[in-house]
């Protein structure tokens, strides 16, 4: 239920942008969702839904742009995109950047690895009426 | 279309989520090994005994051990986001609970941005105090509580080695020059003789007491320690200086 933690930052952080633009509605947005953080995104907009409900935000369309993860190695500069399973670990759900303490370089064995795309949630643009 | 540039929709979540908090304390110090940690676990306790709603946040990434002073970490669950642990009364959270015995090498930017994570989906509820043990020094977990946070109050550990006060001293116009609140300054392992301090309030001194090394992991031993009775006297001050219903 992770997904219900970002879709509350998601809600406010647009309806703080619509206040400070002066909207009457927000009609549109475009969310990133990196593979590195693990939202899905039915839970994601089913919990928008509800969040949204009564506020400017209610009704809005959500575009989603998925991003594949890819973490780069700081030691040799190897870069790659992690499979599924190794994502998959609870403490990664919540903390993402505590991957350098579940994964390895797969070339050189380094711990000191750099999230280089992929990572958790963007709102990405929104549009409004005023 | 509106606004230039991404929205990191974290930064929102953070500050609705610590609205629920009435007064946060920052214990914090220029130097490590000054006895923040154990300051910090005592102050919550006594707050908690109290009757006082507390949360103890643990930020030290690199070296956490608020856990190994409780006794126990307690186990957080995830219920539309992070839920601390329950440990004596407190609601505790701390990079433990997530990287269990694995070793801490983490650079600043993957620190940062789990400290984000952290104040972002953690379900305080209300409280009446949040006290977070801060890593040494001045670096991006301050700067990022202080970016999310602006009225977190800070406490700063000395020691009177002038090694310590000079970097402390330092820290504290730091720290008022971001704008940010110091509540005042205890100077641990303190000889006895009141100290002074130019401009900044003194809330106590802590002599060094042998009982404590023992009382580790044992909570209502440390709390019968005279650090612990010492870091009473520290906290009526803390509590005066607010000014909250319930806090006279």
């Amino acid at each position: 239920m992770h997904e219900w933690a970002v879709a509350e930052g998601v809600v406010e952080a647009l309806l703080r942008r619509g206040r400070e633009e002066g909207a009457r509605r927000i009609t549109r947005f475009r969310l990133r969702l990196g593979e590195i953080g693990g939202v899905e995104e039915e839970m994601l907009r089913l919990a928008l839904r509800e969040l949204s409900r009564g506020t400017i935000l209610e009704g809005a369309e959500m575009e989603v742009e998925r991003e594949r993860g890819r973490v780069g190695c700081r030691r040799c500069g190897t870069e790659w995109s992690p499979d599924r399973e190794s994502l998959e670990e609870d403490a990664l759900h919540l903390l993402p950047d505590l991957l350098p303490l579940f994964l390895r370089c797969p070339r050189c064995g380094s711990v000191d690895l750099e999230i280089t795309g992929g990572r958790g949630v963007r709102i990405e643009w929104l549009e409004l009426e005023r | 279309m509106a606004g230039a540039g991404e929205i990191d929709p974290r930064e929102a979540a953070a500050e609705r989520r610590l609205s629920e908090v009435r007064r946060i304390l920052a214990v914090a110090s220029s130097k490590g090994g000054v006895g923040k940690s154990l300051l910090s676990a005592v102050l919550a306790l006594l707050l908690s005994r109290r009757g006082y709603r507390t949360g103890l946040l643990d930020l030290d990434f690199h070296s956490p051990s608020l856990h190994l002073i409780l006794g126990r970490r307690g186990e957080v669950r995830e219920e539309r986001g992070i839920l601390p642990a329950t440990v004596h009364g407190l609601r505790f959270l701390s990079v433990v609970h997530f990287s269990g015995e694995r070793p801490l090498l983490l650079r600043k930017e993957s620190i940062s941005s789990s400290l984000l994570d952290l104040l972002s989906s953690t379900r305080w509820g209300e409280l009446d105090h949040l006290v977070v043990d801060m890593p040494p020094g001045s670096g991006d977990e301050l700067l990022e509580l202080l970016r999310v946070a602006g009225r977190t109050e800070f406490l700063l550990v000395s020691t009177p080695s002038r090694l310590c006060r000079e970097s402390v001293e330092r820290m504290v116009r730091g720290l008022r020059e971001v704008g940010a609140r110091v509540v005042g300054v205890v100077e641990n392992f303190s000889e006895g003789l009141p100290p002074s301090w130019e401009g900044v309030r003194v809330l106590g001194s802590l002599r060094p007491d042998p009982e404590v090394e023992g009382a580790v992991g044992r909570v209502e031993r440390l709390l019968r320690t005279s650090f612990a009775r010492e870091a009473e006297r520290v906290l009526e001050e803390y509590l005066r200086e607010g000014n909250g219903p319930g806090q006279g």
